[in-house]
């Protein structure tokens, strides 16, 4: 029969599994980048002048606003190549990302949409299946006038769902840049 | 007390003895009695409408043993031939705990030859007797069980559930759920990271267990956070010198292609010691779930639990003790991870998914990895003149790990960009196998309490707790911070009958401190945020019996809840609903004042159980849309959420009636309506829809060779949820639906084992439909048509 005396010796036993971990052992990513900047070059073919607009979150996601919304001016009736380049903020400086989205463009693509529509904008880099990519692309201008150009970065996990036009539903980057065409 | 009632049903055959269980004073039936013929294996437990059924009586006097939590044991005698239904009435005059019991049954015969039982009452009544609680017995979770623990809940008017996609599922009492419900399992509340609409109970539906669900505030026996309900699974009874004996079950469902197994083993007497042991393990492994005209890429899961259970000593000196072990991996549906606003609209505007995959047992990003590791156990000591005390001593460790599809780049490292970019393709892959979130949550608790009797009407419990949990989280992404929290509470409940009146009283007093470490922006510096919450919780209950047939119950109480740390300090993108959520650390304690009243009707052909509640909220919590105040990122611009608290009603009723054509033949209805409102009248988001389900039961003792065979068809209908803020969500509730469900079931003597078979349909027509309640609602329909069929074989 169990005495109480015999209670008081299991009794310990019940606290053995204090030793057990506390602590999540899952640690933070090393070298992890979030795209905080997103910067377009654009090279007027007539000219070879070459510009740089930002739209920079340095803080990533949440906490401070954008830090940095840059407006794009150009001149009418004009072409330009445009360029799209990914960076990250880190405590060492900006980070290029391009080219790991390059590296993998098969499951990439860059959208631009212009509202409203003045401005044409034709992609002129492909992925090893022939799709789109849009690293790479140029732009015309025709009238003057306001414009905003969304740049949108499409994640498509599945490769064979990349049809070239329709935006994936996992969308890594948009953002706005402000457009004035005189 | 003993009254056995022999009233002239309907002749049966000789060897099934059959009756129904009863409360001596309300007449009430009880369900989940436990019906034993004493010395013999062969036992039945009540049904809903308290009857019983024991097969393969033989002897010509049968002396049988009834069993109910709360209840006096009673034991009686029966004569062959058994055709006439037997009434037993327990009453709980003579003593309010079945362990009171040794040598107290002049009634019974061959006390000294027969064991004392002790009926594995872990604990006794959940929540206050006046208030509205539903038994799932065992055999009615192994009829009715689904995929998880919440399905089979739904079975109770006014529970439902919230789910995200198919493989997800929490359970709703009267509107609410998570943070404002507890789940109380193995004698402790179960912790588990409850905040997130995303975080299932860790329980597995197959566990040998019944349930107990109270509606209504439980605050006062189960502390903070049970101002809405309780769940409280128990381990079923194992008598201390129960014989081996045990059972083995498999479920199999078409819609998934899942298969199930499970099965325990107990016996009693160990070494000859009151002492019994059951070990139980069970396992699923299910595919892709599919709605009627597409499959939902990525919802396999699969899961397994295990454990132990112990009983010891006597009524005098005893105790039980669990350990337990659940583990699971959730596939989330692939179609439900979207990037940005404009995602979430095309996705909606398209109404399909993109794709329509092959079935697949496979589960990748995102899904979800928890695993759930429980001991509890229960010293109790009768102390003469004073009571039983009880010590219940508690550790669990919750272990969540959430995975990401593609949440993050690293930068490579290599001397030309090439090489850096194919070193961070690997990097970022590799990264994939680990977890984005990580959450570990530790709880300690300790309780004791002491259960006393007064005099021969009035008894209570007085208790006192202390619980210690650590939240510590890894991986990248930082929904919740660590935290260290610390609680104690005491409370003081007493039950007395005056008159034919039952009183019930209640007061409690809590104290919680919060230890958050927050982390300062742009420094790896964390700060120490320290909360300190106390306040009262308080219940008064009455029920009374106006008519033989008529009883009439009535609750108000008062409870709290502290806010919770997702609450406070959540910061950060909602993935899957498109929303940016911002905590709000200056948000106080919820309170709310509760006031609810239920009639019950118990003639013999008519059961009927309608409740009627107000709650009305302090400092309701919960996520206000920020219209004007968007959060732009480099994703796009996210609407704005933020944790807010506004006085607010929780108002509804649930009812539920049966009624008995013929001796065969029953028709039932149950159903809820729910309205959730600020004091403004602003309808608050996420309260259930008004439903309504309406079945047909037959049930046939002895057919052919089939036991208890029954045949239910039930057609459930649920409004399209009108009361919502416009605007506030991406999409306006879909429409209403109504869903055809069939059953049938048997028990069937193959090598004289009584085998269960049941077959079931949901969604039996294959119906297209969404709930409300589905957070995957925008982007696909819920699953089509599914049918079950089980097994289970006891063996002794």
């Amino acid at each position: 029969m169990l005495s109480f005396k015999s209670l008081l010796v299991i009794a310990p036993l019940l606290f053995a599994f204090s030793a057990c971990s506390e602590q999540s052992t899952v640690p933070k990513q090393p070298d992890e980048a979030v795209i905080t900047t997103v910067r377009v070059m654009l090279v007027d073919s007539a000219t070879s002048d070459t510009t740089f607009y930002t739209w920079e979150d340095a803080d990533g996601i949440g906490g401070n606003p954008p830090n940095r919304t840059d407006t794009m001016r150009l001149k009418t009736g004009s072409v330009y190549k445009a360029a799209v380049q990914f960076l990250s903020v880190q405590a060492t400086g900006l980070v290029d990302v391009t080219p790991t989205i390059v590296a993998d463009a098969i499951h990439h693509q860059v959208f631009f949409s212009v509202a409203p529509s003045a401005i044409a904008i034709v992609t002129s880099d492909f992925d090893a299946n022939g799709k789109p990519l849009g690293i790479h692309s140029s732009l015309r201008t025709s009238v003057a006038g306001n414009a905003s150009v969304v740049v949108a970065l499409s994640h498509f996990p599945d490769a064979a769902l990349k049809d070239g036009v329709t935006p994936s539903d996992e969308t890594d980057v948009n953002v706005t840049f402000a457009v004035e065409v005189r | 007390m003993i009254s056995i009632l022999l009233l002239s049903f309907f002749a049966m055959g000789e060897s099934h003895v059959h009756g129904v269980v009863r409360d001596s004073a309300s007449r009430e039936p009880l369900v989940g009695a436990v019906v034993q013929v004493v010395g013999t294996k062969i036992g039945s437990v009540t049904d809903h409408h308290g009857a019983f059924h024991l097969h393969d009586v033989t002897t010509d006097t049968t002396l049988i043993d009834v069993r109910y939590v709360g209840y006096a044991i009673k034991r009686a005698t029966l004569f062959a031939p058994y055709t006439n239904s037997v009434e037993v009435l327990l009453g709980m005059g003579e003593s309010n705990n079945a362990r009171v019991l040794k040598g107290r049954n002049p009634d019974g015969p061959d006390l000294q030859t027969q064991p004392v039982i002790v009926t594995a009452d872990v604990l006794s009544s959940a929540g206050m007797h006046t208030q509205s609680q539903t038994v799932l017995t065992e055999t009615e979770l192994r009829e009715n069980s689904g995929q998880n623990f919440s399905a089979a809940l739904t079975e109770i008017p006014g529970v439902t559930t919230i789910q995200t996609g198919p493989t997800v599922q929490k359970p709703i009492i009267r509107g609410q759920s998570g943070n404002r419900i507890v789940i109380n399992n193995n004698g402790i509340n179960q912790e588990g990271q409850q905040w997130g609409t995303e975080h299932a109970p860790e329980i597995d539906p197959f566990t040998p267990m019944r349930i107990q669900v109270v509606k209504g505030a439980a605050g006062v026996v189960y502390g903070p956070n049970a101002l809405g309900g309780i769940i409280r699974s128990e381990p079923s009874p194992l008598d201390v010198y129960e014989k081996l004996s045990g059972e083995a079950s498999v479920n199999l469902f078409t819609n998934n292609q899942q298969g199930a197994v499970g099965g325990y083993v107990q016996t009693g007497g160990v070494l000859g010691k009151p002492l019994a042991i059951r070990v139980y393990a069970n396992a699923r492994r299910a595919g892709s779930s599919s709605a009627p005209e597409y499959s939902l890429q990525n919802t396999a899961f699969g899961s397994w639990s295990g454990g132990l259970y112990t009983t010891f000593g006597n009524n005098d000196l005893g105790g039980w003790a669990t350990l337990s072990e659940f583990q699971t991996t959730l596939g989330i549906f692939s179609g439900s991870h979207i990037g940005n606003p404009a995602d979430m609209q095309r996705a909606i505007e398209r109404g399909n998914p993109v794709t329509n995959p092959e079935f697949s047992y496979d589960i990748s990003n995102p899904k979800q990895e928890v695993q759930h590791t429980m001991f509890s156990g229960q010293f109790h000591n009768y102390i003469k003149n004073f009571g039983t005390l009880s010590v219940t001593y508690g550790w669990q460790r919750n272990n969540r790990s959430e995975y990401d599809a593609h949440n993050l780049r690293i930068i490579g490292r290599g001397d030309n960009p090439d090489e850096r970019a194919a070193d961070s393709i690997a990097r970022l892959n590799n990264a994939l196998q680990t977890p984005a979130m990580n959450l570990v949550l530790v709880t300690y608790s300790l309780e004791a309490k002491l259960e006393h009797r007064l005099n021969d009407v009035t008894s209570g419990s007085i208790g006192v707790n202390a619980l210690r949990q650590s939240n510590s989280r890894g991986g990248s992404v930082a929904l919740i911070p660590d935290y260290l929290l610390y609680g104690v509470g005491g409370y003081v409940l007493e039950n007395s009958m005056i008159r034919n009146v039952q009183l019930s009283a209640g007061l409690r007093y809590d104290v919680r401190w919060l230890d958050a470490r927050l982390d300062v922006l742009g420094s790896t510096q964390q700060t120490i945020k320290n909360n300190l919450y106390t306040s009262f919780s308080g219940a008064l209950g009455a029920q009374t019996q106006l008519t033989d047939n008529l009883r009439l119950s009535a609750n108000v109480g008062s409870a709290w809840r502290p806010p919770q740390v997702n609450e406070l300090y959540s910061n950060g993108l909602h993935h899957g609903v498109a929303t940016y959520e911002i905590g709000n650390a200056e948000l106080q304690a919820e309170r709310n004042i509760n006031a609810d009243v239920t009639l019950h009707i118990n003639t013999s052909d008519v059961q009927c159980e309608v409740s009627g509640y107000a709650t009305k909220y302090f400092g309701y919590i919960y996520t206000k849309p920020l219209p004007n105040n968007p959060t732009t990122t480099v994703r796009g611009t996210f609407p704005t959420y933020v944790y807010t608290s506004n006085n607010a009603w929780i108002n509804g009723v649930d009812f539920s009636a049966t009624a008995e054509l013929t001796t065969v033949i029953s028709v039932s209805a149950k159903g809820s309506v729910v309205r959730g409102t600020t004091t403004e009248g602003i309808p608050l988001p996420l309260i259930p829809a008004d439903r309504l389900r309406l079945s047909v039961h037959a049930h046939a003792h002895d057919v052919w060779l089939a036991h208890d065979a029954y045949v239910e068809v039930g057609v459930s209908g649920v409004r399209r949820q009108d009361q919502y803020l416009d605007s506030s969500d991406y999409a306006p509730p879909p429409p209403g639906y109504i869903l055809t469900d069939l059953k049938f079931g048997a028990t069937i003597d193959v090598f004289d084992k009584p085998v269960f078979v049941g077959l079931s349909c949901s969604n039996l027509f294959n119906h297209r439909y969404r709930d409300y309640l589905n957070r995957f609602r925008y982007f696909a329909d819920d699953a089509g048509r599914n049918f079950t069929i089980r097994f289970s074989v006891p063996f002794h």
